[in-house]
């Protein structure tokens, strides 16, 4: 989901993810925990590697990535909400 | 950054041939200090798993399994090298403080690092011949009899 996020604000290609991840959630993953995540996300079809001279190769999310990363945003929407409801209940 | 690179080889050759060049593109920008093994060293089991299971199980899964183990034993050693040449270190440090500072600094407070990094004053206890740690707050030595 991580990386997910970060790519749906556009492509990026591994250390651009990285310390984006770091920025917006404080968690440093690892090239190896990265690269494995890349993927099988890949695999799957929820991202997409762009083509490119560079050798740090971008990636983007898909549309199925689109989907899958909404349908997370809001089972952790559910989750949010159900922690604060029972919260100000007590 | 090529000091790296011997990372690349843990993973299998169809890993290496379509992530390899970005992977140590990555590497590189997370720069030569940042402590990266053991996470790669996870990645490439992963990578090999996963490429046997894609493969079935058949004769070549000895050979992966051979492979893996390999990857690890090779992961392993300059870690576990480096380990131990650092608990080596310690000890060494640690038996240097009384020898260096023992004839100078007889019932005198000696300042010095042990292997913790930590600065610590110290005292030559007259009575056991060793070396003990000064309390906090403590500016002298308790007199040798």
């Amino acid at each position: 989901m991580l990386i997910l996020t970060s790519l749906a604000a556009g492509p990026k290609h591994g250390y651009a993810m990285v310390t984006d991840i770091k920025e917006f959630s404080g968690t440093q993953l690892g090239p190896g925990t990265l690269y494995t995540a890349l993927q099988r996300l890949e695999e799957d079809g929820l991202i997409a590697a762009v083509s490119s001279d560079d050798r740090r190769r971008p990636y983007r999310i898909t549309p199925a990535g689109l989907t899958a990363l909404r349908a997370h945003a809001a089972d952790l929407t559910r989750v949010t909400t159900t922690v604060g409801k029972r919260l100000a209940a007590r | 950054m090529k000091h790296r690179s011997w990372l690349l080889r843990l993973f299998p050759g169809a890993w290496r041939e379509r992530y390899g060049d970005e992977f140590e593109a990555l590497l590189e920008d997370l720069g030569p200090h940042s402590p990266v093994a053991a996470d790669v060293l996870l990645a490439a089991l992963r990578a090999w798993l996963a490429r046997r299971r894609s493969l079935g199980s058949g004769s070549r899964t000895g050979v992966s399994i051979a492979r893996v183990v390999l990857s690890l034993i090779l992961a392993v050693a300059p870690v576990a090298t480096g380990a131990v040449g650092y608990y080596l270190g310690s000890r060494e440090r640690e038996a240097d403080v009384p020898t260096s500072y023992e004839s100078a600094f007889r019932n005198m407070p000696g300042v010095g690092t042990l292997s913790t990094g930590k600065v610590t004053v110290f005292c030559l206890d007259g009575a056991t011949g060793t070396w003990v740690v000064l309390p906090t707050g403590s500016g002298r030595c308790p007199a040798a009899p």
